[in-house]
Formats: C-alpha cells, sequence, structure tokens
C-alpha cells in the first residue's frame, strides 16, 4: 500500500507541475484540494486522466473525483479496490 | 472626448448548422429546428460518439459557391467565413474603395488548424497539400480574406476565446468612433476541429447528447461550427450613402473575471462588469432591456455564473427580461459565437421576436430563472449579447432598433 | 505640438535569453540555456511564492515575468488597467504540445491542463488574477509588432472608457525565441506614448 502512495505522490507531483514540492513533502493525508495543497479543477481533470492511462480506471463524472483525490490515501483506496 | 458617435449596422451575414444564410437562420430559430446531430464531416475518434452542430456542406462544395480556383490553399474556416462576409457585404451594398476607409476585424481561435490535422503527415512525402502550411496561423485568415474581398485600409485577427467575435465587434465600433475607420466588417469564425473537439472532450464540459442551456441537470456543450460578420458604418457614412441601417450598435463592455483560467467566478464577476459597461456605454438601464441573448453554454458553471450575473443586474427572478440561449440550435461556435448570436439579436430587433432556448425542462435550483422556451412575439427596442471566454473574458454587445 | 495624454510609465523587454528592466539588465543567461529553464530562474530570482507560475506556459510565464517586474518599479496596477496585447504566433507552445497529444498514433491523449492554455488571452487571465484587474482585455494576431496600430488603439479605448492606465505590447514566443515588449501606460512620467517612443524602445535591446 505505502508504494501505491509513494508512486502516487510522484505522478501527482510531476504531473501537476508541483515544482516546489518533493515526495516527503506530501502526507497521505494532506487534503489536496482546498485549503491543503491548493489543486484546482483542471489538476483534478489530470488526475482523471492519470488514473485512466496508468491504472486503467475511468471516472466519467468530473464530480466522482472530489471524493476519490480528497487525499493521496484515498485515491490509493480507490485504485487498490477498482484497479483492473 | 470622443463623442459618442452612433455605429450604424447596416449589413450581416451568417452561415451555422441551421441555415446557409441569415434568412435560412432565421427560419429555423423560429421554426424551433436545430442543427445538433453526430459527426459526418470530421475525421475522427468521437464520431458517433459525440453530437456536434456541423454545416452539412463539404470544402469542395464550398470551393464552388465561391467560385475559388481549387489551386488555392483555404482552410474550411475562411471558407466558412468568406461566404458570410460576403453576404454582409452584399446586404450593406458598398464596393470596397468607394472612398470609405474600410476594415477587416475577424476572430478566430482554431485558425487553420483543421487543414493542418488533414495534411500534417502529407507535408512531408508529397508537395500536393503544402500550399496549406502558410494557412496554419491565426492571422492568416484574415489577410487572405482582405485580398478576397478588396479590403486593405486596416485587417487584423482577434482571439480572445469564445469572446473573439463579440470583442471583434466591440473594436471595430471603437475604431469607427475614434475615427480611424468608416466602415469595418467584424465577426468570427471557427470550424469544427479534431483539436477542440477533443480539448473540450478532456475538460468534461461536452455533454453525451443534446445541450440544456440554464437547465438544472445540464451537463456540458455541444460545439458547432459557424461563421458570421456584419458590416459597422459610422452612421454618418450610412446616411450619405442613402443606406437605412438594420439596426444600431449602442453600447459594449468588456471585462476580465480574474478567477481562473477557464472557470467563471460563482458570481459571474466578470459577466456582471461586462453587461454594466455595455449599458453605461448606451447611457441605458437595465429595465430597458427586451431581449437577452445569453451565452448559455449549458456547461454547469458558465450557466450558473451567468445567472448570478444576470440576477445581480435585475435584483430577482421575477425582474429579469425575456432571455434564451441559442446554443442548442447552432452548438458552442466558439470564436464565432459574438457574431452569430450579433445576427439572431439583430433578427430579434428587426422581426420583434425572442427565439426560444431549446431543450429546457427545469430551472437551476439555486437560481430560479427560466429561460424563454417558445418563440414569442414582443415589442424590442434594445437586446443584450452576451459572450464569455475562457481566460476571463467576458464581453457584452447592446443592439438598439434606433439611437437617440 | 499637443501635449501627450499619457506616459510610458515602465517596459520590460525580454529578448532570447536576456531580460531588461527600464532599458537596464536585470536578467541574462546563455543562449543554450532552454526556454522553460531560463524563465525558471527569472521566476527563482524574482524571489516570490506563487506555484501556478510552474503550471503555466511558457507565453504565460513570460508575461507574468514582465509585469511582475513593470509593478514592482511603477507601483500596483489599478484594478481597471486595460491589457492590449498581440503577438504573431498565438499560443503556439501550448497548441503544438496538444496537439502532438492528441495526435500520437500509439497513446492519444488530451490533457486538459495543456489544453487550457491553447489560447493567447489566457495570459491576460492569468495576471488579471494574479494582479486582480477586472478590467477590458484583448489579444490581437498581427504579422510584426505594430507599434503604428497599437498606439492610436489604446489610446482610442483609454480615452472611450476614460482610463488612466493600459498595459500593452508584443509578446512573440515560441520553443527557441523570446521577442517581448511591455509596457505600462499612465497619466505621468517622462517618455510619452507615442510611436516613436516605442520604435525606439523596442529597438533598444540587442
Amino acid at each position: 500500500m505505502s508504494e501505491l502512495t509513494q508512486e502516487l505522490k510522484a505522478k501527482i507531483i510531476t504531473q501537476l507541475n508541483l515544482e516546489d514540492l518533493t515526495v516527503d513533502d506530501l502526507d497521505d493525508h494532506t487534503p489536496l484540494f482546498g485549503d491543503g495543497l491548493g489543486l484546482d479543477s483542471i489538476d483534478a481533470l489530470e488526475l482523471i486522466v492519470m488514473l485512466d492511462k496508468s491504472y486503467g480506471i475511468k471516472l466519467s463524472d468530473p464530480k466522482e473525483g472530489r471524493k476519490v483525490f480528497e487525499t493521496v490515501q484515498t485515491m490509493a483506496d480507490f485504485i487498490e479496490a477498482n484497479r483492473k | 472626448m470622443i463623442p459618442t458617435a452612433p455605429i450604424a449596422i447596416t449589413g450581416m451575414g451568417a452561415i451555422s448548422a441551421i441555415g446557409n444564410h441569415v434568412t435560412e437562420n432565421f427560419r429555423s430559430l423560429v421554426a424551433s429546428k436545430h442543427g445538433i446531430g453526430p459527426i459526418t464531416q470530421l475525421d475522427t475518434y468521437h464520431r458517433g460518439r459525440l453530437l456536434v452542430g456541423e454545416i452539412p456542406i463539404g470544402n469542395a462544395e464550398l470551393y464552388d459557391r465561391l467560385h475559388l480556383s481549387p489551386e488555392v490553399a483555404c482552410t474550411r474556416s475562411t471558407l466558412l467565413a468568406l461566404l458570410a462576409a460576403k453576404e454582409a457585404m452584399e446586404a450593406a451594398a458598398f464596393q470596397p474603395g468607394d472612398g470609405y476607409r474600410t476594415g477587416l476585424i475577424s476572430a478566430t481561435t482554431v485558425g487553420g488548424m483543421d487543414a493542418t490535422e488533414q495534411y500534417y503527415d502529407d507535408y512531408l512525402i508529397s508537395e500536393k497539400h503544402q500550399p496549406f502550411i502558410q494557412t496554419h496561423p491565426c492571422g492568416y485568415a484574415a489577410e487572405q480574406m482582405g485580398r478576397y474581398l478588396g479590403i486593405s485600409d486596416f485587417v487584423t485577427t482577434i482571439s480572445t476565446a469564445c469572446s473573439s467575435a463579440a470583442n471583434a465587434i466591440m473594436l471595430g465600433a471603437r475604431m469607427i468612433r475614434a475615427g480611424l475607420l468608416d466602415r469595418v466588417l467584424v465577426g468570427g469564425t471557427d470550424c469544427l476541429s479534431r483539436f477542440t473537439i477533443n480539448g473540450f472532450n478532456s475538460l468534461m464540459i461536452y455533454t453525451d447528447s443534446h445541450c440544456r442551456p440554464f437547465d438544472e441537470n445540464r451537463n456540458g456543450l455541444n460545439l458547432g461550427e459557424a461563421a458570421a460578420y456584419l458590416v459597422l458604418e459610422a452612421a454618418e457614412v450610412a446616411k450619405r450613402r442613402g443606406k437605412s441601417p438594420i439596426a444600431y450598435l449602442t453600447g459594449y463592455g468588456n471585462a476580465n473575471d480574474a478567477f481562473h483560467q477557464t472557470a467563471s467566478s460563482d458570481n459571474g464577476e466578470g459577466a456582471y462588469l461586462a453587461m454594466r459597461k455595455a449599458l453605461e456605454t448606451a447611457r441605458l438601464n437595465p429595465t430597458d432591456i427586451d431581449y437577452v441573448n445569453a451565452h448559455g453554454t449549458a456547461t454547469p458553471n458558465n450557466d450558473l455564473a451567468e445567472g448570478n450575473a444576470l440576477l445581480r443586474i435585475y435584483g430577482s427572478a421575477s425582474a429579469l427580461p425575456a432571455f434564451s440561449s441559442t446554443k442548442a440550435f447552432t452548438g458552442h461556435t466558439l470564436a464565432a459565437a459574438g457574431a452569430i448570436e450579433a445576427v439572431f439579436s439583430l433578427l430579434a430587433l428587426q422581426h420583434q421576436v425572442v427565439f426560444p432556448n431549446l431543450n429546457f425542462s427545469q430551472p437551476i435550483a439555486s437560481l430560479g430563472i427560466i429561460p424563454q422556451t417558445e418563440l414569442r412575439e414582443k415589442k424590442i427596442a434594445h437586446v443584450l449579447s452576451n459572450s464569455f471566454g475562457f481566460g476571463g473574458n467576458c464581453s457584452t454587445l447592446l443592439f438598439s432598433k434606433d439611437h437617440d | 505640438m499637443d501635449v501627450p495624454s499619457h506616459y510610458i510609465q515602465s517596459y520590460c523587454t525580454i529578448r532570447d535569453r536576456s531580460i531588461a528592466l527600464n532599458g537596464t539588465t536585470w536578467l541574462k543567461m546563455d543562449s543554450s540555456t532552454t526556454l522553460a529553464d531560463f524563465l525558471k530562474s527569472a521566476y527563482r530570482q524574482l524571489d516570490i511564492d506563487y506555484p501556478k507560475f510552474h503550471k503555466m506556459d511558457g507565453l504565460c510565464k513570460a508575461i507574468f515575468i514582465a509585469t511582475e517586474l513593470m509593478t514592482r518599479d511603477s507601483g500596483p496596477y489599478p484594478s481597471d488597467t486595460a491589457l492590449i496585447f498581440s503577438n504573431r504566433s498565438s499560443s503556439y507552445l501550448s497548441d503544438n504540445k496538444h496537439a502532438l497529444g492528441i495526435f500520437n498514433t500509439e497513446n492519444a491523449t488530451a490533457s486538459p491542463a495543456t489544453f487550457v492554455y491553447t489560447l493567447p488571452n489566457i495570459a491576460l487571465g492569468e495576471i488579471s488574477i494574479r494582479h486582480r484587474l477586472h478590467s477590458e482585455n484583448v489579444f490581437f494576431i498581427f504579422d510584426r509588432y505594430s507599434p503604428e496600430f497599437l498606439v492610436p488603439y489604446t489610446q482610442a479605448a483609454l480615452d472611450d472608457k476614460k482610463l488612466a492606465n493600459a498595459i500593452s505590447g508584443w509578446t512573440e514566443i515560441s520553443g527557441h525565441t523570446c521577442d517581448l515588449l511591455l509596457y505600462y501606460i499612465g497619466k505621468s512620467g517622462s517618455v510619452p506614448h507615442t510611436v516613436a517612443q516605442l520604435k525606439r524602445i523596442y529597438n533598444e535591446h540587442e
């Protein structure tokens, strides 16, 4: 599990151009949106693309993303439960 | 200070999914006949999946209609633009070179993208389509149009996303007011392209069905293709050559929402400011407006922001004038939207009718505003037309039957 | 001769790998530096905390840096500062990236974060967000830097809406070349807002 969260952190940082962050700066439970990391709706869409490309999981409604992308941990749980 | 010289509109031309010229567009609007359907021309993965507002005429036939030699490299956006521009110039009944300084301000966002998509792989292996390489940049089409139409005093291109054509119209008016031009052909054109269909689809704001502007359950837009142009003239010039105007452009405003690259702020700050500025330029009150042709793309975000901005202007849902989005007829035609909807606004003034907002059934719960859903005859003296674009670029035009 | 109503209060040029503010070099790097590295170095030298910068495309980044430098020199921009920009290649850098993504025959992907930058006026939105501007914006596509148009048009826009300030200029950024001149116009200053002055300023950066 922690391997997946580490992998996700690295992917999030590169995919979303979070230049000033390293994997160690990201906590499994930091909120990704809102006051946490301050990601926005476009970042959420990029994460949807990433879920599809890297894990074969398709989200068809951007609203679903809100729960899934709450934290690195919620993302990892979702991937574990849905990956093919 | 520059006196606010009235800007006369003496000609218009339009081609869209609901008609090849202005009259055909009008007939479709009053018959509630929309132009949204499956993709039949563009070669894309999304064929059979997404619905678009396509103009059912192939490029070869467009060449024929324009009497263009097949040797000339002309992209689809430019072909559509030339048809609409010619119609507008014929309606305005002027010849370039008649002594009046005449300009062309054209809007586009895709430019020659369709040709690049089609021929890119060919360019390296055959010379056949290489003349199209130069047509790629957004600025090329307007230059080519100027040559074809004989307009050379001033030619430029505007690219500010989906408010591009509204801005072209506004800038044309301003150049006349500033005494830089006597007359100007203004408008916009965008054809369908893989570039935009894939892009909007990736933003997850492309509906899987027909768009439903201002409906609680709206889930995105349909893209469309169109071109539309107006001839603006200093009212004095129109008068001198005995041309009676269709209507007047009395107000315009542009403001930035300053919120997000693509999303609008929930309270519609930019939209609100643009409408306010247009009313101020025209020295009119919100209650003077008889019809609002809304931007109404049917994305959850736009319609909420625009609805909130309208509520801020009018105070309450019951105080709103008749309003509708015509995007369910044509699809969202991007850089052409401001111009095609300017033509629709002028048709509303000319024929004293409000066009219906199709596919609406349930008002947005948090707003409670209800668009006009049936064709309605009413006295119309002033029409507001909204066009909002990515980058927070919000524009409003105000058309009036008369000027004071 | 008429007294000019508006003046150039500050200006910034970016040519290839050097940046100058009011004619004085602020950053110069080797011409072999990539555009991305060059713009990132400029951001670091600004010493600000604005993580959104890293998400922008090259056009936005260059415009962001120039407007940041000018405001340091002339103070905050009033919220009704008009933005009147122009270039030749529109949003070429992002257009190209988006096209390479969707036309990739192996693994076609449309990246939303790339697509949102495929319009030149997104940069105007970015600086409006940064400097809280709710003003009029326009982006023209010209063949070349055209002060002959920009000056009278900007003046007409300022007069029409009775505005005191505008940021105007030319922002041509492609993969290898940077050719940017932005200038901040206000009611006071020593450089009049004229075509001749703008030609001079444009040509002074070697």
